[in-house]
């Protein structure tokens, strides 16, 4: 049979009319996928209705199947007609012998979605809820949130038919569809429905065993958002649970882990945590060397949560992480993602020593994020500042061309420079910057050779060229360049004031008049300031911080209280996007998590018990002080590029008001790109 | 957690070739909204998942060239959609074999009755191809069954809700015989020098199971835990498994308390286990590759490999890889074992040797030609690894083996159990620099 006709004429659908209301079967049932076909590359037939669903008095499960096909694709926008069709449902549903007949008619009765339909089809599928075959069971309770979506006001009576079936359910497969339908009512309600006691618990678990792989999901993924009464529970159901980590589907396995992470704070017996730890950690790894990176790029995007709350569970296992070629590109920025996240003070080495095979890559992007992770944990550990300068130095040795890499060179070696001045001896590393700064094109990246340039002017032997050059394009330059060529600009003056007072000239005339009331301000401050007392400019511009400036890092993506809802989501579409399910869909509603804190599982634990991490709060009262300074050194900050809450971790806001202070983050002392004055 | 909103098979130019909506709540031409939303990216860029400004999200996978789309308007499990996505693929592969547009025109209806089945509401239903087949049939499978379609309808029912969902009663084979082979791959990551950066050996035991009736089988393997639950010491060499998973037939929970593998199988083809050991290999072969630029023009390779496994062992189909400037010509080789050929598409040379025995080194030289124009990636191929893709047959790096395989049928009669092993390259890859 040709699928799709190429020139469908005018008299078409008159054939095909001809051949439904035809007396033989089978022409009938040839005109019935051809009708099909027409409906599939989304060519109207519905005229036809009328003749297609006559068809339906046929037994053929096939027949059956497809015109159901039709008649959910068209109810509609032809709701009267569609009413004809009940009788038809309702026969097959009470009459038919065949399980697998009631079950699709009742499959199709929920998708019809038409409101004055539903009342029809309550009494039917009450009764299909209490058939006495399970496949039919499974089926209507499927059903029931597809009615309730489209007409609430129907279902109380069907809701509580559900609950009763809950209690006396015992077959595996109707217990998982079950659950997830109540679930999904519970949602869209939000309200619980699903009333929880010991023997359906009991009857939950026993169902896991039993019941097909997608079910298994079903009941694993519910009984994760399960609060245990205590500690004996807890370990009872992840006894059962730890079976599906040797499943063979991912998303059982992923399952399972979820429940059990989730699980491990109910726990008193610190040595079983460690065990569960243990078992777990390997499965997720499995997961990773799965053959489809679509998998592998879920897991790895969700890794980086579990990792926040859970850091003991890729200790040691660094290397599971590094790049393998032929990866595709999102797998490997996840990667390294987490190299950084994982990178402590003790394998810093084996990362770094990885991260320099990949700067050799062709792919600039990526270089560039090779790069900028190259800086992330130089920051964060001065025993890596001087093997991290080697690296990028060796980089900026080779590089031709001015790409995006370059720029993050640039961006990346400032902040070095700024955790720790003196480092602009190692390896020349001042000199080859300043060979290659012509290739810097992008504001960030100029901004941050301006800053270079006034920092260390006196190493540099054509600073003030240099300079005198970006001031002439002053005009043509972004905000952020020009504020930092401003700052440079004075920071040299009073370096080298005879050789400089026509520099600053030409450079306060073009500044005066900016649009930009930031650079405008800047301007009239820092000439008013000159002009009065260069002394002062001189303590505040050119101050040299003693030793390496403190850099705190954070590692954090989430905050606590939305980290607690995230693990509650691991594995769906919002965590996928690093974002909180009602960021994403407005009418989830979140449940309330007034926990303020949340324990953090660490393998170097001393002491047996988690330790605990505060949340950094603005509003926070001091009573909970003392045990932040006690944590300090486990947990701070390095910002990292997708923060999950709405403030903008910039390094360019765009507030000239220091609007900063409602930020929530307000007590990083973030990285500035441009000095403060 | 919600499921899928509807599902698409799209062609290479984003035309619909099947479409089945779950929840009637998206708009009509939500595919055409993918279709641009896929342009947007180029190859480095693209990821598998992406969202609309309306808050749609579309997860895909592609297949020959075909595309399988979902799109989800709620907070649907992510992973579970994939997972499904690949078994979708997996089953219309046992349908149709080579899943492409033609195949999926050609079989449009068999393909809806399929998507109506293994989802309901959005969510995974059955997806077990031996029972999807026993009440889903193309056309050639139908004439043979005609006679009693209602009847197996029936036992379809209850097969789908019952607790071994993977095998009907009453199977019978004159001969009764199980295969099981063991496959183990390589993925290994080798520096500059030599030095083994990551090493990691994924297994697989495939069965081919032609059994009568309800059999139980038990299998043994040289598993390390098991020896010591049984508080034994082993004698000859025990893997230790970093990770280990199951077909669903076996009995996970037997599995976790007492180390037991013991399962009733589906009939036919399926992947019993998936194993995963994190453990140090030395490389089984090594290859150097010493490069001379000779002039501007003409550049010169000089491959060595060598076998570390032992001699009685020998891999077949060896095939090297080595990357070359994107711009050579004119290839020279000479070697004594094997034969090289020059593929420009994939910037490399690819050696192959059919037999390959163990503790042997082969050389192998070539030289080629650069146009003096100098192409602005010639050096990139430095930067390329160099892959190996090989067979040993009778061997498996981690020392895996089966110990026994024991089957019990109530009828009691004689099976026997076979196996076979093998290993592969999974990512065999050199650094070059």
């Amino acid at each position: 049979m040709a699928y799709f006709g190429n020139n469908q004429q005018r008299g078409e659908l008159q054939e095909l009319y001809a051949d439904l209301n035809d007396l033989n079967f089978e022409k009938k049932k040839e005109a019935i996928k051809k009708v099909i076909a027409y409906m599939t590359v989304g060519k109207d037939v519905s005229q036809l209705f009328q003749s297609v669903i006559k068809c339906l008095e046929f037994q053929d499960i096939e027949m059956k199947k497809l015109i159901y096909l039709y008649i959910v694709n068209y109810s509609r926008q032809k709701p009267d007609d569609a009413i004809m069709v009940i009788q038809n449902f309702r026969k097959d549903v009470r009459k038919s012998e065949n399980p697998l007949v009631r079950a699709l008619a009742i499959r199709t009765f929920g998708c019809l979605r038409v409101p004055k339909l539903n009342e029809y089809l309550i009494e039917p599928l009450k009764d299909c809820v209490q058939d006495d075959d399970p496949y039919v069971r499974k089926t209507a309770v499927l059903c029931v949130p597809k009615v309730f979506e489209v007409s609430p006001e129907l279902c109380p009576a069907l809701l509580e038919q559900l609950q009763k079936l809950l209690e006396k359910e015992s077959n595996a497969l109707v217990l998982a569809n079950l659950i997830q339908s109540m679930r999904e009512i519970e949602v869209v309600k939000g309200k619980q429905l699903i009333v929880l006691n010991p023997k359906i618990i009991q009857k939950l678990l026993l169902a896991i065993d039993e019941c097909m792989e997608w079910g298994q999901i079903f009941i694993l993924d519910y009984l994760a958002t399960y609060d245990p009464v205590d500690s004996k529970q807890a370990e009872i159901i992840i006894e059962r649970t730890l079976p599906r980590l040797s499943h063979i589907n991912p998303t059982v396995t992923f399952c399972a882990v979820k429940l059990i992470l989730k699980y491990l704070d109910y726990l008193n017996n610190g040595d079983l945590v460690k065990n569960l730890c243990k078992k777990i950690s390997p499965s997720l790894i499995s997961l990773l060397s799965w053959n489809q990176p679509e998998i592998q790029y879920t897991i790895l995007r969700n890794i980086s949560l579990i990792l926040q709350k859970f850091p003991i569970l890729f200790e040691n296992e660094v290397k599971v992480f590094f790049c393998s070629f032929n990866e595709p590109y999102y797998i490997k920025y996840e990667k390294l993602d987490i190299m950084v996240r994982i990178c402590d003070s003790k394998n810093f080495h084996q990362v770094l020593n990885e991260l320099m095979i990949y700067i050799n890559e062709a792919d600039p992007h990526f270089v560039r994020k090779t790069i900028k992770s190259i800086g992330k944990i130089a920051v964060m550990y001065d025993k890596a500042l001087a093997e991290a300068v080697s690296i990028l130095v060796e980089f900026a040795k080779n590089v031709q061309q001015a790409n995006e890499a370059v720029q993050e060179l640039f961006i990346q070696m400032q902040i070095i420079y700024r955790k720790n001045r003196n480092l602009y001896k190692t390896n020349d590393s001042l000199k080859i910057l300043f060979s290659i700064i012509d290739y810097a094109n992008e504001p960030e990246a100029k901004s941050a050779c301006a800053w270079i340039i006034g920092e260390f002017a006196e190493f540099i032997p054509k600073s003030v060229e240099k300079m005198g050059e970006y001031v002439d394009n002053f005009i043509l330059e972004d905000r952020l360049v020009q504020l930092q060529i401003l700052t440079s600009g004075v920071k040299l003056y009073i370096k080298y004031p005879s050789l400089c007072s026509a520099l600053i000239q030409q450079l306060i005339n073009s500044a005066k008049d900016s649009f930009n009331p930031d650079v405008r301000d800047r301007t009239y401050i820092y000439w008013r300031l000159l002009s009065t007392d260069p002394e002062i400019v001189k303590n505040l511009i050119c101050y040299v911080a003693v030793g390496s400036s403190q850099f705190q890092k954070d590692i954090r993506l989430w905050e606590t209280k939305d980290l607690i809802t995230a693990l509650e989501n691991m594995g769906s579409i919002s965590n996928l996007f690093h974002k909180l399910p009602n960021q994403l869909y407005k009418n989830i509603k979140v449940r309330n998590n007034n926990q303020q804190e949340v324990k953090i599982y660490k393998a170097d634990e001393k002491s047996e018990a988690p330790s605990k991490e505060q949340e950094i709060k603005k509003d926070d009262q001091i009573q909970q002080q003392q045990q932040q300074q006690q944590l300090k050194q486990d947990f701070d900050l390095l910002n990292f590029e997708e923060p999950v809450s709405n403030n903008n971790n910039n390094n360019n806001n765009n507030n000239n008001n220091n609007n900063n202070n409602n930020n929530n983050n307000n007590n990083n002392n973030k990285i500035d790109v441009y000095d403060l004055i | 957690m919600f499921g899928i909103s509807s599902i698409y098979i799209l062609d290479q130019k984003g035309r619909v070739l099947i479409t089945r909506q779950y929840r009637n709540e998206l708009p009509a031409n939500i595919h055409e909204t993918f279709n641009k939303k896929l342009l947007e990216f180029d190859e480095y860029t693209q990821k598998p998942v992406m969202i609309d400004k309306d808050g749609y999200t579309y997860i895909f996978i592609r297949h020959n060239n075909l595309i399988f789309m979902t799109v989800c308007s709620q907070n649907a499990n992510c992973l579970m959609i994939f997972s499904f996505l690949f078994r979708l693929v997996q089953v219309l592969q046992e349908y149709f074999v080579n899943v492409e547009e033609e195949s999926i025109r050609d079989n449009f209806v068999v393909v809806y009755e399929l998507l109506d089945e293994m989802l309901d509401n959005g969510y995974p239903q059955t997806t077990e191809f031996k029972i999807l087949k026993e009440f889903i049939k193309t056309e050639s499978f139908q004439l043979k069954d005609k006679k009693q379609p209602e009847q197996t309808n029936f036992n379809v029912v209850a097969l789908v809700s019952n607790k071994i969902s993977w095998r009907k009663e009453g199977i019978k084979y004159k001969k009764n015989e199980v295969f099981l082979d063991v496959i183990e791959k390589l993925n290994m990551l080798i520096g500059q020098q030599g030095n083994v950066i990551k090493s990691e050996i994924i297994g697989q035991v495939q069965v081919k199971c032609m059994l009568s009736g309800m059999p139980e089988l038990k299998l043994g393997l040289n598993d390390k835990a098991f020896f010591e639950a049984q508080g034994r010491q082993s004698k000859s060499r025990a893997v230790e498994f970093d990770d280990i998973k199951f077909h669903q037939c076996v009995r996970l929970s037997k599995f976790e308390n007492e180390r037991v593998i013991q399962f009733t199988p589906p009939d036919g083809d399926f992947e019993l286990i998936s194993y995963r050991l994190d453990i140090r290999v030395k490389p089984l072969f090594s290859v150097d590759v010493l490069i001379e630029r000779k002039s501007a023009t003409k550049i010169e390779f000089l491959v060595k490999a060598k076998s570390n496994f032992k001699p009685k062992s020998t891999a077949n189909n060896v095939e090297i890889f080595v990357p070359v400037p994107d711009d050579a010509e004119q290839p020279q080789f000479r070697t004594a074992h094997g034969s090289v050929n020059y593929m420009p598409e994939k910037e490399a040379m690819c050696w192959s040797i059919k037999q390959f025995g163990g503790q042997r080194d082969f050389m192998m030289n070539a030289v080629f030609h650069l146009p003096t124009i100098v192409s602005p990636n010639r050096d990139k191929f430095q930067k390329m690894p160099i892959n190996i893709t090989f067979e040993i047959p009778y061997f498996t790096v981690s020392g895996f083996q089966v110990r026994y395989l024991k089957i019990q049928d109530k009828s009691g009669y004689n099976a026997l159990p076979w196996v076979r092993y093998i290993t592969q390259n999974g990512e065999y890859q050199i650094r070059m620099n």
